[in-house]
């Protein structure tokens, strides 16, 4: 069996088996959702293993691995042509990683609901509806694939904050379903625009072979569109003449994707769904929400922003640069602000992905090896400080920074743990957060002298960041963690105890990985560094062809 | 070459590799487990000395694409790493009687494991990444050292605060280093031309940092929270002498401006810290102060191109306040011995005729002290003479230039040297001849030899005659040719002159003076005695904690209200805007139900009324039937007739 089609589909026939098992069975649900993830990690890990990531490629169709592709919808429209869509999947060095890294921590999130008493079988249906489409969204070579398995991940994650979440469950399900839909929507107009504008000549010449008359078939498939199959006359084709309020229309498709990944991202002015999902959502939701869900927006600024409209990605480079570093210091200054851990952490992972955007807005080796690498690293980071945050709400029912004090004396293991997330996420070299701040940094400091996209104060500025993060992370380990042995209600003493070995399962991994990245960033680096070079080459020379003359 | 690698490596991780060894030890030996490997290293270093004596050792390895991690250990690392491990064993020894009965000791050996190893790194690092790598490492083991009380808020306080103000001049550093290997220089060593001014600034910002210059000085008076043999080995020999480290293996790429700027810098620094010392009543503060006063020095030094005084200065430093910091500590000893918790045991008001219970301390204490005022025949005043005579010898070649403020330089470092002795000679006198207003003494107490031992050797090494043979020559230093020879660039621009090695030694005796008539004719401090405010403003530093407090809670106020924005107005309007499509579909509701449903229900009804009425007309009997059809018929006639 192919392996990406295992990765995505086998969560998705172990939903079909939780259905057929009854209610009764509740303890059963866990164990086939943990044995699903694990074949999807394994599988992962397996995926890597065989990446080649030597194999040097001149054009975007070379560069796909484990490439499957079979005929998903041919239909007939008459006048407009035909319509294909395939299920096209394959992965390169910049999806690999993500990957993997999704496969951990979709394994991780359910160790983390092991305690989910309530509904069982519902939760882990939809858990593992979500980990099929999570992964399925990296993996997808062709738009509309890309686009049902990136809008279907709304349904479950809907479900899993409006039912299995906190006090405002309701509130936060709806803003962040109807935010993330306006952002889909964005994507599904130059989703369709691109579809009309690039044609598929193979299938073209098979089908008037056939038919004996000329058939055009438009296409979704992304290598199409990535290796500038457009039509002559097409909607987006590039100087294609389409002029809509002074712009190209090109340069429109390119903001709508932006603004649509943004809010997945999530990039100032565009975030606030993410405090309230994070905040009322259980913990392993939250887990994959910052650990994967953010990640699909900087994925898709890559795979389909940057790629498929790279003038746009030029013209816009400084304003994207200024909303990221908006973005890392306006989230870090929120972050400082708050009261309840968790919200804390969520805005956090808002500067933190700023960081994502500034680096490869710069557009430089640098700055988008370090765009990528900070996205492992954050997804890293942040799910192991939701699960740190998971195991006090755990025990307390409570996540206020003010309420506790001195928590070290009491649970030194977790405080442990606590402390190298939160120096970790902070960005102490030796560990993998300052790695990805680090080479975002250089590309983006570098941008001015190397390809002149970016300007150098944009980097400098940003480096406030780091000063920022150090801030929040440390006044609130001081306050929660050291100083006198003291919690706000008495019988939260009695519930509090330190980590079990399950949470020691859950934690330990992702703490080593911090480290071992910090330390051999290449491991990361070496994967994906040819895919890399070919896409900073490809939207540099691209970018300069397609400009509007 | 792979050997002298492998050894080095070996060298710099061993103190680490003890601390997490001696983890697993039990209580009562752990330290000296610690302290048995910090000797191998130090063995080891000695072996460094002669490895790269002819030619430094250079070694790289590939980190990513296009990055390459270098270490190079040339003779100036190779001394500075002996001396690290020589003042860190001497602090384990004394830390072995000093820690004992604390709680949590093989959590004290690990973390100071973890802090030599990053300080030895620190002073491997050639590589830009490696260097920012150790340089936080050092910060972030000094916090948890600091934090060791962790359990203590005030303490926990400090500890967050100094890491803070750390961590704002590394952002510093890190800018410079950024724009350094952007321009391609991945390590210190491929540096071959002048820095332009902004990157110097950055980088020399950055080194202010750790070296706790002006405006970053604060952090350091707060690092005294830690243990003491803490303080005496991070906050005196070798942390803080980080970013002099950096710059003097910077000095000759500097540009001139900058160096100006970092010898002004230095001067106000050392003087401000001078200053604060003479009304610190804490033992250790006034030790701080000093240490950053000091400090300011070797930034003197190296702005005014005495960077081999400045090297100089920093190894005599590091021995003398090594063992002051130490007698420090075993004067804590003593006075927590005697009063327990009662009083505070680092308050110098607390003290007074300790000479009489702790006569080693006491001759070690003095030793150190001298050497730190600068007295003729100790360490201090030989390296500093090559300061202040190089600021002279600066300040005439701007003067010449008819730039008068460059006096400043000169100014502020003679008269910090007469400050030096004053509030150091206020330390001895209060702690060892003073009578004090506390009742109950103890004598008879016996110092521990593991005590008295390191501080005797720090004492000895306090002494002109293992840094030069003639104890009036600032040039003397045995170490100078070979440390010159080791940093390329560097030389001695000037000899010093007999004027200001006179005028330095005399300083020292005036201000010694001046001690004794102020505090040394049995002076009482008590505790609760009121303070001018010109005592205040020096207590409490020129109010420079008080200047990051306000700065940090000013920062707090702005995110707390960028928070209410982002929840009142972005979030708000967000919400607004749902709530305008709520009532929008609501209106439309309305609209639908009433006015369209209603067309449809209005015609529907119509319909079935009519439907009503007409269906009147089949219904009753044959009558009305042919009465109907007989209007009509009429209807239809009229009409065809009359139209």
């Amino acid at each position: 069996m192919s392996l990406i089609s295992l990765i995505i589909f086998c969560p998705l026939a172990a939903a079909g088996i939780i259905l057929c098992i009854p209610n009764s069975f509740d303890k059963v649900f866990k164990w086939i959702a943990l044995f699903a993830t694990g074949i999807q990690l394994a599988s992962s890990i397996v995926l890597l293993y065989g990446f080649n990531q030597n194999r040097s490629a001149a054009s975007w169709g070379e560069i796909f691995q484990y490439v499957e592709k079979s005929q998903w919808i041919l239909i007939d429209l008459g006048s407009l042509g035909w319509l294909s869509a395939e299920y096209h999947v394959g992965v390169d060095g910049l999806s690999i990683w993500l990957v993997v890294l999704s496969g951990l921590l979709l394994f991780i999130g359910v160790l983390s609901s092991w305690k989910v008493k309530s509904r069982a079988k519902g939760y882990f249906f939809l858990y593992l509806i979500l980990s099929c489409t999570v992964v399925g969204c990296f993996v997808a070579l062709d738009l509309l694939l890309f686009y049902v398995f990136f809008e279907f991940m709304l349904l479950p994650m809907f479900f899993l904050i409006g039912i299995w979440g906190g006090i405002r469950r309701t509130y936060a399900s709806i803003k962040f379903f109807l935010f993330t839909l306006l952002g889909s929507l964005f994507i599904l107009v130059v989703f369709i625009g691109l579809y009309l504008s690039v044609s598929d000549t193979g299938l073209s010449e098979k089908l008037s072979a056939q038919t004996g008359i000329e058939e055009v078939v438009h296409t979704f498939n992304m290598v199409t569109i990535l290796d500038g199959n457009y039509d002559i006359d097409g909607l987006l084709t590039p100087n294609g003449g389409f002029d809509v309020g002074g712009m190209p229309l090109r340069y429109w498709a390119f903001i709508f994707l932006v603004i649509g990944f943004a809010i997945k991202l999530p990039l100032v002015p565009v975030h606030t769904w993410l405090p309230d999902a994070h905040v009322e959502a259980p913990t392993a939701i939250s887990v994959l929400l910052a650990g994967i869900l953010l990640k699909i927006g900087g994925y898709g600024l890559f795979r389909v922003a940057y790629s498929m409209f790279p003038e746009g990605a030029i013209y816009f480079a400084q304003h994207i640069a200024i909303f990221g570093l908006v973005s890392i210091i306006y989230g870090g200054m929120n972050a400082m602000a708050q009261g309840d851990l968790k919200r804390m952490i969520a805005y956090s992972s808002i500067s933190h992905m700023g960081f994502v955007v500034l680096g490869l807005a710069a557009l430089t080796t640098e700055g988008l090896n370090g765009s990528m690498f900070q996205m492992i690293s954050h997804g890293l980071i942040s799910a192991a400080l939701f699960l740190i945050v998971g195991v006090y709400y755990d025990r307390t029912g409570d996540r206020k920074i003010e309420n506790a004090s001195g928590l070290a004396i009491r649970v030194p293991n977790y405080t442990f743990f606590t402390a190298l997330f939160f120096f970790a996420s902070l960005g102490l070299p030796g560990m993998s957060g300052f790695v990805g701040e680090l080479f975002v940094l250089l590309g983006a400091i570098g941008s001015e002298n190397s390809n002149g996209l970016v300007s150098s104060w944009i980097g400098i500025v940003a480096v406030l960041g780091i000063i920022i993060s150090a801030a929040y992370y440390l006044w609130a380990f001081q306050r929660m963690f050291m100083g006198r042995f003291w919690l706000r209600k008495p019988e939260w003493e009695e519930a509090l105890y330190d980590l079990t070995i399950r949470e020691w399962i859950m934690l330990l991994p992702l703490g080593i990985l911090v480290i071992f990245l910090g330390l051999f960033p290449n491991v990361i680096f070496d994967v994906m560094s040819e895919t890399v070079h070919f896409f900073a080459d490809f939207v540099l020379t691209k970018g300069a062809e397609y400009a509007p003359k | 070459m792979q050997v002298t690698g492998a050894y080095i490596l070996a060298l710099t991780f061993l103190p680490i590799i003890g601390g997490i060894i001696a983890y697993g030890v039990r209580k009562e030996w752990c330290l000296q487990v610690n302290a048995i490997f910090v000797f191998v290293s130090l063995l080891g270093a000695f072996g460094l000395i002669g490895l790269v004596h002819d030619e430094s050792f250079i070694a790289s390895r590939q980190w990513v694409d296009h990055y390459t991690l270098q270490i190079n250990v040339d003779r100036l690392a190779a001394l500075l790493i002996t001396l690290v491990y020589f003042i860190a064993f001497l602090v384990l020894v004394f830390s072995v009687h000093y820690m004992r009965g604390e709680g949590g000791v093989r959590r004290y050996g690990l973390k100071l494991g973890f802090f030599i190893s990053s300080m030895v790194g620190l002073l491997i690092a050639d590589s830009f990444i490696l260097l920012f790598l150790f340089w936080e490492l050092v910060g972030f083991s000094s916090f948890l050292l600091i934090g060791y009380w962790y359990y203590d808020k005030d303490k926990a306080q400090s500890a967050k605060q100094s890491f803070m103000i750390n961590r704002v001049a590394d952002a510093f550093l890190l800018v410079g280093i950024i724009l350094l290997m952007i321009k391609g220089d991945q390590s210190m060593s491929e540096i071959k031309e002048p820095l332009d001014f902004s990157t110097g600034f950055f980088l020399v910002f950055g080194a202010f940092g750790k070296s706790a210059q002006l405006p970053f000085s604060g952090w350091l008076p707060k690092a005294m929270a830690g243990p003491t043999p803490v303080s005496a080995l991070i906050h005196a020999a070798t942390m803080v002498t980080a970013g002099v480290y950096l710059l003097i293996r910077l000095s000759p790429f500097i540009p001139e401006p900058l160096k100006f700027i970092i010898a002004i810098i230095g001067a106000g620094t050392a003087f401000y810290a001078a200053f604060s010392a003479l009304a610190q009543y804490d033992i250790k503060s006034v030790l701080a102060y000093s240490t950053i006063s000091q400090l300011g020095y070797m930034m003197i030094g190296i702005g005014v191109g005495a960077t081999s005084s400045a090297a100089f200065h920093l190894w005599t430093h590091a021995f003398f306040k090594a063992g002051l910091f130490m007698s420090a500590g075993s004067v804590i000893i003593y006075m927590h011995h005697v009063f327990g918790h009662q009083y505070d045991p680092q308050d110098m008001r607390n003290m007074g005729g300790l000479k009489r219970f702790l006569p080693a301390t006491f001759i070690v204490h003095i030793i150190c002290s001298l050497s730190l005022a600068g007295l003729p025949f100790f360490s201090g005043f030989m390296s500093k003479g090559g300061i202040l005579a190089g600021s002279v010898h600066w300040a005439q070649g701007y003067g010449d230039m008819g730039f008068i403020w460059a006096y400043f330089v000169p100014v502020l470092a003679f008269l910090t040297a007469l400050l030096t002795p004053i509030y150091i000679g206020r330390q001895l006198f209060l702690v060892y001849w003073n009578k004090t207003n506390l009742p109950i003494w103890i004598s008879g107490f016996n110092q521990s030899l593991w005590v008295k031992l390191p501080i005797f050797l720090l004492a000895i090494f306090s002494v002109w005659i293992f840094f030069g043979l003639n104890p009036l020559d600032s040039n003397g230093w045995y170490l100078e040719d070979y440390v010159l020879a080791g940093v390329e660039g560097i030389t001695v621009p000037f000899k010093v002159t007999v004027i200001s090695e006179i005028a330095a030694a005399l300083l020292v005796i005036i201000g010694l003076l001046i001690a004794y008539y102020i505090y040394g004719r049995g002076v009482v401090f008590s505790i609760d005695q009121k303070r001018n405010f010109f005592i205040q403003f020096a207590h409490q530093g020129w109010f420079l904690s008080t200047s990051y407090q306000a700065i940090s809670t000013s920062y707090l106020a702005i995110c707390q209200s960028l928070a209410k924005i982002d929840e009142r107005i972005i979030d708000h309007s967000i919400d607004l805007f749902a709530i305008t499509m709520v009532m929008l579909s609501r209106s439309m509701g309305w609209i639908d139900r009433f006015i369209v449903d209603g067309i449809v229900g209005f015609s529907a009804k119509f319909a079935s009324t009519m439907g009503t009425v007409l269906s009147r007309l089949q219904s009753r009997g044959i009558q009305s039937q042919i009465l109907y059809l007989l209007i009509l018929l009429t209807g239809i006639i009229s009409w065809i007739l009359f139209l």
